[in-house]
């Protein structure tokens, strides 16, 4: 299907396609298989977001709504030359409220709507995370959490771990051992409360030598 | 327009004089830090204590002392431990010392790092002269008073236990 085809349908779904021509498409259609079932794809796309929008953007419509609706009021009562609203109808000369200059009376409202659609973005984008992972966080998060949030996640009946108190260094440690051409071994022995590391050689040449780093 | 000249000259003599004696030497080390930092490598040793394993039932040599480390395996499977030779090779940085092994192999211990704390990294190898080397390289971070072992190499009938510990001199 051509990229014209394409933009078509896409004016077509959007009902922007005048009467003839869409008449036309829809004749056509008839006889292209492939294009009606994008068509098909675009409706079902489209139903899909409806929904999605119906059920996680209601309190954010409301929102906006609602600043719009105090916007026109707010322009309404300014064409007849006043601005009331229930609270203070009635008592405006007793109000200790001083209005606002006229230049900010447009722009509190706007920021308000902002603020608004930001808020409902990240409520939209947070659900719609979650939705694709009821299982828990992803991997990436995952990761991204420090090792007590994770043992927390994990076993969360153990008590809240304690800040991490830095190791002190082994009294003895092996750090480098060439055995040559021998064979060897290092492990440690028990000598009370601590250890002693031991390095165990063989008189009995070994098939490759070979240097190790540290424990 | 001489007063301002002279108030320069002042002012550059006093800055000169408060940079720290190091800036002022220009990286070379003062001497008395050299002679601390070389009475500080002075001050410690490697104890070496060489012990013959056997199974002669003779038990361990008193003059070993408390090692618990000898009745635990692999050294277990021993019955009785001879105190050979016991030394005590100076640690000196850059300085290399050895010591003659029972088996005519040659054991050189040789002090790399002082660290903080009373840590020491040492390096230990084993020669054996007209041969290839035994141990070529070996190299330990240990605290003074720690010891660790070297041991497997056969000797009469056992093997020989190289018990080396990091000591104050």
């Amino acid at each position: 299907m051509s990229a014209p085809m394409d933009d078509r349908l896409m004016l077509l779904y959007d009902d922007e396609l005048g009467a003839d021509e869409a008449a036309l498409l829809e004749q056509r259609l008839a006889d292209d298989p492939d294009s009606a079932a994008v068509l098909r794809g675009l409706e079902q796309v489209g139903s899909l977001l409806r929904e999605a929008a119906e059920d996680q953007g209601a309190a954010a419509d409301d929102i906006v709504i609602g600043v719009l609706a105090c916007i026109d009021a707010e322009e309404s009562a300014e064409a007849t030359g006043s601005l009331e609203t229930p609270d203070d109808s009635g008592s405006r000369g007793e109000s200790n409220v001083t209005p606002l200059p006229r230049r900010w009376r447009h722009a509190v409202p706007a920021f308000a709507g902002v603020l608004a659609l930001a808020a409902a973005a990240v409520l939209v984008f947070q659900s719609g995370v979650l939705s694709h992972h009821p299982a828990g966080p992803d991997r990436a998060s995952t990761q991204a959490m420090q090792p007590q949030q994770a043992a927390k996640r994990e076993s969360p009946a153990l008590p809240v771990a304690q800040p991490a108190v830095a190791d002190s260094p082994p009294p003895v440690a092996i750090e480098t051992v060439d055995f040559g051409s021998h064979d060897g071994a290092i492990f440690m022995v028990s000598a009370g409360q601590d250890s002693t590391p031991v390095v165990w050689l063989t008189d009995e040449p070994a098939d490759q030598g070979g240097r190790t780093k540290p424990l | 327009m001489r007063r301002s000249f002279v108030a320069l000259v002042a002012a550059l003599a006093l800055s000169v004089a408060a940079l720290p004696a190091s800036a002022q030497g220009k990286g070379k080390a003062p001497p008395a830090k050299a002679h601390k930092h070389a009475a500080r490598s002075a001050k410690y040793a490697a104890e070496v204590m060489v012990l013959h394993a056997t199974n002669s039932k003779k038990g361990i040599d008193k003059r070993i002392g408390d090692m618990p480390e000898l009745k635990k395996p692999p050294f277990s499977s021993y019955d009785s431990y001879q105190l050979l030779t016991r030394a005590r090779l100076p640690l000196d940085k850059g300085q290399a010392k050895t010591i003659k092994l029972p088996n005519g192999r040659v054991l050189r211990t040789k002090l790399l790092d002082i660290l903080p704390k009373d840590y020491l990294r040492i390096s230990a190898s084993i020669n054996q002269p007209k041969g290839k080397t035994f141990l070529p390289l070996l190299e330990v971070k240990a605290k003074v008073g720690q010891a660790f072992i070297v041991a497997g190499q056969s000797y009469k009938g056992g093997i020989l236990v190289l018990v080396i510990r990091v000591v104050n001199r």
